[in-house]
């Protein structure tokens, strides 16, 4: 038999009444409330708290009444023979021990890196996967407009020159995805310089000002190779994902104190997105590197229009500070790397 | 900080008075029967008073000097003379609040003294919260968030368990599964959102206005569930706003603001504390809050005023170095565009004053409106004095930011406990000893029902 004191609260008044508190069977019985008779509560009538760091037990009972203990020994007794709390006792046993708590670390940490490293991004190519193409187009089309509005203006090239990058594109497109449905548009934008955009829908758009940039034509078909990859590898959609996991991830392990550490939870989201990024745009550079060797062209005319570019664009400067300058130079190195794996392996061929 | 000291009755009569004189008059001081206050003139002493503040201690000896006891004022720090008794003479009843186990409380409750000033005290720490913090995290990430609303209450349940107040615990009731639907409406509302951003601006802004119409619900039910799953003394509290209110406070007025430039900010931010304080109760006995809004302009002002003299110190500063900006500004004709290192430590430099004074200003908001509110408050008998020290918190919070950066945050539970403790030490509840006589709310029981719906939401509003 099982017998503890306590202190009991009606739930009527804030009176404490000291108690003693004794298990008959799965019944427990209350004394020291009302004068003459115990209080007895049949099992189903009530329930033990799950114990929580050092504070004192507590049982409540279905009239409302509450008892208070310090006899951890007791409560834990009556755990387990009532069978309460069973999953949250293991919980209990985990927050209690500092062996635990190491394991929990390096758990956390290890989740976190596995999370972002693969978790989230399979997870954002699954998701990427499932949005229908009709979305795809609906939603590309609004971009183009949007883009329409605000940066772009109807291009300025001559009728030949369109045509013989248009050829290029042909070409590209049927090496790297001859099933995709893809498109290409010329636009020219003093605003934002020589670049390329892809949309999800296979949309590519060209600025007049890269194609005056490029020197021939085996930059450009490097430039469209590498956008086309972002469309067949839906990077686009995959960012957008990404950016919503990580956003979910990192929220999840600072959601206790958001107020205090806000500033701080968005370091590692941009520097966690910037890395995605990165990755992408190195995925487009390996396959656009990969073509222009495949056919022959090889990576330098891409490499000088990168290196073009850098000095062509008319970003916002912190921007360049940050990341892409040095980044660039990390993309050209890494495409002379691919260059000259290749050129060795043909040689020894 | 103020010295406080306890007084102690010796248990001795002075002369010219009879033990039933002394005795009658001490019962009558101390709200008691004569036979309950016997044990205080057997010839050992005893606290009547505890934590008074030394220069209010000479009241109290002269009214106990009159009514004939001998007493003095003891320094708090040396030994506890009724803790020594306790261990050296044999059967000397001492008062309740010295018994060995805080559970076996005795009847008549809470300390002999008559009016009584209650403090309520911490007793977790800081290591062992961490590991329950941890515990939290893993299991939250391995269920993909799930576990969160758990999470959510084994964290409220820990700040509230341990934190008591006349030696009795606060709890936290939540459900569990109520906090987690919480969770998931706002996580769809959160991906629609996302989601409607990357499909067109309207749709996003579309969600947005929608979210922000059904705010002022979110905010009044969450008001509903956090009260009415908080007590003490297994005595829940309650909170009696109305939704009409809620979307009076949380949609009207904030629009209000730009119409009016900001002159109705300080206003917005009373009627919000108004909201809570105006509408809280414990058992039957609802806030009495006396609060109003010229404070609060007064708090804002101040912010105003120091805003703008910083700006100005920091154009003048710029003003100053004006050819070192102009230097270090990108040449136009450089296709590169790069800011020398200078300016961007510079820049860093503005941008870090800027977060700090910020944080300063939120703490110096938070501080100054939590005193008011608190002092303004009464709940029947029970009235409270909120001490809280803007320079305090303003060392506080950015040295715990500064500490959560380095740590990657794993020392966010210090962090937590840290701040906790001391805005809960500020906090003094006068006539605390009343607390013990609240009764259970008459709508309690029905409340048990018809708050299923209470049970739907718990949405963190910053209070």
């Amino acid at each position: 038999m099982i017998t503890f004191s306590g202190t009991y609260f009606d739930g009527k008044t804030s009176i404490a009444h000291l108690v003693e508190v004794r298990l008959k069977g799965t019944e427990i019985r209350v004394k020291g409330y009302s004068p003459k008779d115990p209080l007895i509560f049949p099992e189903e009538q009530w329930q033990i708290e799950p114990a929580l760091g050092s504070q004192r037990r507590t049982i409540r009972t279905e009239d409302g009444g509450r008892i208070d203990t310090q006899d951890y020994l007791a409560v834990e007794q009556l755990e387990v023979i009532t069978g309460q709390n069973k999953g949250l006792r293991l919980v209990h046993f985990l927050e209690i021990r500092w062996i635990w708590a190491m394991f929990c670390i390096a758990g956390l940490i290890f989740l976190t890196w596995f999370g972002a490293q693969f978790g989230i991004p399979y997870m954002a190519m699954k998701a990427a996967d499932a949005v229908p193409n009709s979305a795809l187009n609906q939603l590309s089309e609004k971009t183009l407009n949007l883009l329409d509005d605000r940066f772009l203006f109807p291009s300025k090239l001559e009728e030949i020159k369109k045509k013989k990058v248009q050829s290029i594109f042909n070409h590209v497109i049927a090496e790297l995805d001859p099933s995709g449905d893809y498109y290409l548009v010329f636009r020219s934008s003093p605003k934002i310089g020589a670049n390329a955009f892809a949309l999800p829908s296979g949309t590519i758009i060209i600025t007049d000002e890269l194609i005056r940039l490029a020197k021939n034509d085996g930059a450009i078909s490097g430039v469209i190779a590498h956008e086309a990859c972002h469309v067949f590898q839906k990077h686009g959609l995959r960012t957008v994902f990404q950016n919503i996991g990580i956003f979910m991830l990192i929220s999840t392990l600072a959601g206790d104190v958001v107020s205090i550490t806000s500033v701080a939870a968005t370091l590692p989201t941009i520097l966690i997105e910037s890395g995605y990024a990165r990755q992408f745009e190195q995925e487009a550079d390996l396959v656009a590197g990969k073509y222009l060797i495949k056919t022959g062209i090889g990576t330098l005319p891409f490499q000088e229009i990168l290196s073009q570019l850098v000095k062509d664009h008319r970003e916002l400067p912190h921007f360049s500070f940050f990341s892409n300058h040095p980044e660039t130079m990390q993309r050209i190195n890494k495409l002379k790397e691919i260059g000259t794996s290749d050129n060795l392996h043909s040689q020894v061929k | 900080m103020r010295e406080k000291v306890h007084i102690i009755l010796t248990g001795h009569i002075l002369p010219g008075y009879t033990k039933a004189e002394v005795l009658s008059a001490l019962a009558k001081l101390l709200k008691r029967q004569s036979k309950d206050v016997e044990f205080l003139l057997q010839g050992t002493p005893n606290p009547v008073k505890r934590n008074v503040d030394l220069d209010v201690a000479p009241i109290y000896v002269k009214t106990l000097t009159k009514a004939g006891a001998d007493c003095n004022i003891h320094q708090i720090g040396e030994t506890d003379p009724s803790g020594a008794d306790r261990s050296s003479t044999t059967s000397t009843p001492c008062p309740t609040e010295h018994q060995p186990e805080s559970n076996t409380v005795r009847l008549p409750q809470g300390s002999v003294d008559a009016k009584q000033n209650g403090k309520a005290v911490f007793h977790g720490s800081a290591s062992e919260y961490f590991r329950i913090w941890i515990v939290n995290m893993l299991l939250t990430i391995i269920t993909f968030g799930i576990y969160g609303a758990w999470a959510k209450v084994r964290t409220r349940r820990y700040f509230y368990s341990h934190t008591l107040l006349e030696n009795q615990p606060f709890d936290y009731l939540a459900n569990p599964v109520a906090i987690l639907k919480g969770h998931l409406i706002i996580g769809t509302c959160f991906i629609l959102y996302t989601l409607g951003e990357f499909i067109s601006p309207l749709a996003s802004l579309i969600i947005l206005s929608i979210s922000y119409l059904i705010l002022p619900v979110f905010i009044y039910k969450s008001l509903r569930f956090f009260a009415h799953n908080s007590s003490f003394r297994n005595i829940r509290f309650g909170f009696s706003g109305t939704l009409k209110t809620s979307y009076i406070t949380y949609l009207l007025l904030p629009l209000l603001i730009p119409l009016t430039l900001g002159i109705t900010l300080p206003y917005w931010a009373f009627k919000r504390k108004h909201y809570f304080f105006s509408n809280i109760s414990f058992g039957n006995s609802k806030n009495v809050f006396n609060g109003k809004a010229r404070p609060f302009y007064v708090y804002y002002g101040f912010i105003t005023l120091l805003f703008i003299g910083g700006m100005f110190i920091v154009a003048s500063f710029i003003l100053l170095f004006k050819n070192f900006f102009l230097q270090a500004l990108p040449n136009p004709a450089d296709k590169a565009q790069q800011f020398s290192a200078g300016f961007v430590i510079v820049l860093f430099c503005l941008y870090g004053l800027l977060l700090f004074f910020g944080t300063a200003s939120q703490q110096y908001l938070f501080s100054r409106t939590t005193n008011y509110c608190w002092t303004q408050s009464r709940f029947d008998k029970i009235y409270f004095n909120s001490d809280l020290k803007a320079r305090n918190l303003v060392w506080i919070q950015p040295s715990n930011i500064l500490v959560i950066l380095f740590s990657f945050g794993f020392m966010i539970p210090w962090a937590k406990v840290r701040r906790y403790r001391y805005v809960l030490g500020c906090l003094t509840v006068i006539n605390s000893h009343h607390l013990s006589t609240i009764i259970a709310s008459e709508e309690t029981e029905q409340n048990a029902i018809g708050d299923a719906a209470t049970d739907f939401f718990d949405f963190e509003v910053g209070l």
